[in-house]
């Protein structure tokens, strides 16, 4: 059976792709000015920014559930636990 | 299990597994066994519903039999079989079958068992078939294909030959150049020790580097650099210019996770 904490390190190096892919995505929609056509010509995925969003949000469902009941207790002892849920839990 | 497809031939079963004939391949049946067979071997692959696969169905290891095929048949396999076969699958053909079915297909040897599909030919493809290596291969070919389309590059430059298991899937009007620098440099796998400044090297001005790197450390698995350390070991080894230009994670299957990454990073220099 994985050790919790290599399941944890897993999972916050998965969050860092993720929040890294939503930052790029962010970044060109930004400079596109609008969510459908780049300044330079390429298409931003509309589609493929909401599927990121849903991986997100079942990555923090995950954490949610990792924290909460007896399992709770123990997973806040952990430290990278902890900063998973500071950053990603407690970001909005 | 293996699914076996017989079609119109009389021929014996080539392995252990579950033979299906002409109609036994409606797709409504055949679909649900896909997803769960270890290997697909199609002896009449004429009469297969290749067209009816979704992209997910190719994940099981595929091997095709183009024995006693001639060359109008084999391009008629072209668009709904051939072109979606990988490193994975294999493909049963007499040594001129073999010559024109790979032709432009970049596909290596190592896929080619031969002119027969005597049982032994068979049960060694069998044997090595692995449908999560499959998958893995598929899934980050699919991304890389969609980077490599976004830069639309006609020639590329496949950096230590990384990125061959990749290129059947590729888009095919790219030009492989065999020497640097190109407009566009690929990277297959990015290992942790390799050094990102030799990559940007082979990058023309103006150009763009694609990596394809694997960012998390997996339970048991070979220790990996996360996402961002990657994005910002290959920026700080390029020019002053450089910037990441775009990320796109690689969904897994099975499973839900992401573990790899295809990184797109523009030299800025044009």
């Amino acid at each position: 059976m994985p050790d919790r904490d290599e399941e944890l390190r897993a999972l916050r190096m998965e969050n860092d792709l993720l929040s890294l892919e939503i930052e790029a995505l962010r970044e060109r929609m930004r400079r596109g000015g609008h969510d459908a056509e780049h300044a330079d010509g390429v298409m931003v995925d509309g589609d493929r920014l909401r599927r990121l969003e849903e991986a997100r949000r079942d990555l923090k469902w995950l954490l949610q559930r990792l924290g909460s009941g007896p399992l709770g207790t123990i997973m806040r002892r952990r430290t990278g636990y902890r900063r998973l849920a500071e950053r990603h839990l407690s970001e909005e | 299990m293996t699914l076996i497809y017989r079609g119109r031939l009389d021929a014996a079963p080539a392995a252990q597994g579950e033979v299906l004939g002409e109609w036994d391949v409606l797709p409504a049946d055949l679909l649900p066994r896909l997803a769960t067979a270890d290997a697909l071997v199609v002896l009449d692959p004429v009469s297969f519903p290749f067209e009816s696969l979704r992209p997910a169905d190719w994940d099981v290891p595929v091997l095709v039999s183009l024995l006693g095929l001639g060359a109008d048949d084999i391009a008629a396999l072209g668009d709904d079989a051939l072109r979606r076969l990988l490193p994975g699958d294999a493909v049963v053909a007499e040594a001129a079958a073999w010559d024109l079915a790979s032709a432009d297909r970049a596909w290596p040897d190592a896929m080619w068992l031969g002119p027969a599909t005597a049982s032994g030919v068979v049960e060694r493809f069998l044997a090595g078939a692995d449908r999560d290596a499959k998958a893995s291969i598929r899934a980050r070919a699919v991304v890389l294909r969609r980077q490599l389309q976004q830069l639309h590059p006609w020639t590329a430059f496949d950096a230590g030959g990384s990125a061959s298991r990749f290129r059947p899937a590729l888009p095919s009007y790219i030009d492989w150049v065999g020497t640097p620098p190109a407009a566009v440099v690929v990277a297959g796998d990015l290992a942790p020790d390799a050094d990102p400044a030799a990559l940007w090297e082979a990058v023309a001005p103006g150009g763009a580097l694609v990596v394809l790197a694997e960012v998390v450390t997996v339970p048991g698995g070979p220790e990996r650099a996360a996402a961002t350390e990657v994005r910002d070991r290959v920026l700080a080894a390029g020019p002053a210019g450089a910037l990441l230009a775009d990320v796109e994670s690689v969904p897994e299957r099975p499973g839900p996770h992401r573990t790899a990454a295809v990184f797109t990073f523009l030299r800025g220099d044009a």
